[in-house]
């Protein structure tokens, strides 16, 4: 019973760090524009915060080039546990349209370990409103693990 | 206070070899040394309070395009090219098809260069419009920023009935338009553009009467224009210092010979300048979509033409919503370009802009550094340095944000 | 207007002027740069430099510097060996030329003497391996990068 109503509570209130990893920038404007009047996913908990020690979720856009693979290891470090990892976009995923360059990785999973995957270029507000969903039901099903 | 004598002479030795920067001598600092431990994006140099050097380091953003772009069709190459930023990605495309187009002997037809001109002025409000709501949230007003970005969706949703997308639109090709205009596309462009100059003249109204805004950017970040041209700015930040140079004005594309843009100008050359000349082109562009919705011409959007491109070097500009963006293309008769060139507007604005932060405080860094429309991720990590304590710190983007506005709340927001 | 434009670089030999549409082409050696910089800003009157492009042709490494005047593209093209890509640098005539001369510094190997920035990188990342060719030589192999590099 305990265990049930922490992830319910975690669930509820996710507070996100955001880090543009040598992203265009596309998907950055667009999680951002989630957070605005017309979409608004302030109604289901989620926050934006400025420095990753008071965050839960970490959410990645963009190719990571060599300059920022070990900032990025290091910010993931600072974030308490319980955490999660989103990658947002294409290029987060598995490289996008930039596969091949010489100056890319093929997605974030390569560097640190990933929770939740949102594919677009740029993915919508709705499918990050979504995708976010989907999170918040990965987290309530950890009870049984 | 005596200056710590080591660390000065460790900045010496990371620096080494590099010549002072003054506006006399006109040569500026290099980078610094990539042996040291953490990289940021500036290196900030106090002394005392005031700044006397800002020190960028690039490349954070460098993914290699235009290696990839050697190995791409012609065609392919246009949604490579149009994601190398998402806020202007349009004038990354049809800069690269009128350099292109500019070595064949084809013609764009009448109504593709109207339908170019709509949806280059569609990107360019919205541009303006997310650079202002930035600088509300720069300066602590809240408020402005989610109010401004509620109205851009009105923006969004037009391009998306347009082109398909929001960001990356994918509309250009070479001697043309991808998709005709769908029906009745005028009844819906102008109930928003009636929509936004309502809002926009609202906007105008707050941005010169309200404390918190003017005293953070009213005679903030100054310099001298015959200083600044020797460092080859573009866009509105040359503007601002009295200079009338447009690209639509001086190099006509698209339509812009048949509808032509009211440049404006301004001799102030500080933050609160800028953000009336960026207010100013939003009205303009809000005036010209609808001068081409109303007399756009029938006929077809594009001409088909084989896939092989002439020998030649092809240059071609636009004036993106920061600046001129610059394209230089080499083909050698195939299917795929042997080198293309882009040279975006903020690496020419860096120096400018850093140039004008000098004799300002730490709390201003965010707003000028804004002025010049930089990309998102520019301002994540700084490190300052003090020359007269001797000490060396970072400081995150937010943490300057907080610094910036308990700065102006405890030195009197609105007594100046 | 091209033999106007001709007879104020007349100081200069092995010097030839073409046009095309709006583009003015000056093709100098590499030793005249620096002069035929000062001709264009002092006797022309024009200041704004738009950017400096790098072509590797195979032997010879093709550098354009491309000037705008109110309405016509001023391109002045030279071309450096590859064995000794060394050329001088026209940051004490047209200081905003510093970033450009560095990316071509970066990408194609060419040392610009006078420039500051000649001893570090401004665009590529300090762990490129420094034995491999710049990445947009003709010679650079795009998967040895990534793999010195260490990118899966």
């Amino acid at each position: 019973m305990k265990l049930k109503i922490r992830s319910w509570a975690r669930k509820n209130s996710l507070w996100l760090f955001h880090v543009n990893a040598a992203s265009c920038n596309g998907c950055d404007i667009e999680f951002v524009a989630s957070l605005t009047p017309k979409y608004d996913i302030e109604r289901l908990g989620a926050q934006l915060v400025p420095s990753p020690k008071h965050a839960d979720v970490l959410v990645v856009t963009g190719t990571v080039n060599p300059l920022m693979r070990e900032r990025l290891k290091r910010i993931y470090e600072q974030i308490p546990e319980p955490r999660y990892v989103i990658a947002l976009g294409a290029c987060a995923g598995g490289g996008g349209v930039m596969r091949g360059c010489y100056n890319v990785s093929h997605g974030v999973d390569k560097v640190i370990p990933v929770d939740l995957y949102i594919p677009g270029c740029p993915p919508r507000p709705e499918a990050i409103i979504y995708g976010l969903k989907k999170l918040q039901d990965k987290i309530i099903g950890e009870i049984h693990d | 206070m005596s200056r710590d004598d080591s660390l000065e002479k460790s900045l010496k030795e990371t620096t080494a070899g590099l010549i002072q920067y003054s506006p006399e001598g006109l040569v500026p600092f290099g980078p610094v040394h990539p042996a040291l431990k953490e990289p940021e994006y500036f290196k900030i140099i106090l002394e005392g309070e005031k700044i006397v050097q800002v020190i960028p380091r690039i490349g954070y953003a460098h993914r290699g395009i235009e290696r990839a772009v050697q190995e791409r069709t012609w065609i392919q190459a246009i949604y490579l090219v149009e994601r190398i930023c998402g806020i202007c990605s349009f004038s990354h495309s049809l800069a690269f098809v009128q350099t292109v187009e500019s070595l064949t002997e084809y013609e764009v037809p009448r109504r593709a260069r109207y339908i170019r001109l709509i949806i280059a002025e569609l990107e360019r409000i919205h541009s303006h419009l997310l650079w202002l709501g930035l600088v509300g949230y720069w300066t602590g007003f809240d408020t402005l920023f989610m109010w401004i970005w509620r109205d851009r969706e009105r923006v969004l949703d037009l391009i998306e009935l347009i082109t398909g997308n929001r960001i990356h639109k994918s509309y250009a090709t070479i001697t043309g338009v991808r998709r005709d205009l769908p029906e009745n596309i005028e009844r819906h462009i102008q109930d928003a553009m009636r929509y936004l100059t309502e809002r926009v003249n609202f906007y105008k109204m707050v941005v010169n009467s309200e404390a918190t805004i003017l005293t953070r950017t009213k005679g903030i970040g100054w310099i001298s224009p015959d200083v600044a041209v020797k460092l080859c700015p573009v866009g509105p930040l040359l503007r601002c210092m009295g200079f009338k140079r447009d690209v639509r004005v001086d190099d006509p594309y698209a339509a812009y010979d048949e509808i032509v843009p009211d440049v404006k100008t301004s001799t102030d050359s500080d933050v609160l300048s800028l953000i009336n000349i960026r207010l100013a082109e939003v009205e303009d562009s809000i005036r010209m979509i609808l001068e081409a919705i109303t007399g756009i011409p029938t006929g077809p959007i594009k001409t088909t033409i084989p896939r092989t491109v002439p020998r030649g070097d092809g240059m071609g500009h636009v004036e993106a919503p920061r600046g001129e963006l610059f394209y230089f293309v080499r083909s050698e008769g195939g299917n795929r370009p042997v080198r293309v060139k882009i040279r975006t507007p903020t690496l020419a604005n860096i120096l400018t802009a850093t140039e004008m932060l000098k004799g300002h405080t730490l709390a201003d860094v965010p707003v000028v550094l804004t002025g010049m429309d930089p990309c998102f991720g520019c301002m994540d990590r700084l490190t300052v340095i003090d020359l007269d304590k001797g000490k060396e710190w970072q400081i995150t983007g937010e943490q300057l944000r907080k610094y910036g506005i308990e700065w102006y709340k405890r030195n009197g927001v609105g007594e100046k | 207007m091209t033999e106007s434009l001709l007879s104020k670089f007349d100081e200069l030999k092995n010097i030839k002027i073409s046009k095309e549409r709006n583009k003015i082409i000056i093709e100098a050696e590499p030793d005249d740069i620096v002069k035929t910089c000062r001709i264009i800003t002092n006797k022309l009157g024009i200041h704004h430099l738009v950017t400096i492009t790098g072509v590797d042709e195979g032997e010879k490494i093709c550098i354009i510097y491309h000037f705008w005047s109110e309405k016509n593209f001023i391109n002045v093209l030279t071309k450096i060996e590859k064995t000794s890509p060394r050329i001088s640098s026209i940051t004490s005539i047209v200081p905003g030329a510093i970033f450009y001369e560095a990316e071509i510094h970066d990408m194609l190997g060419v040392f610009f003497e006078g420039n500051p920035m000649m001893n570090s990188h401004l665009l590529l990342p300090d762990t490129y391996p420094l034995d491999m060719p710049p990445p947009l030589r003709k010679e650079a192999n795009i998967e040895e990068i990534r793999r010195r590099m260490n990118l899966e």
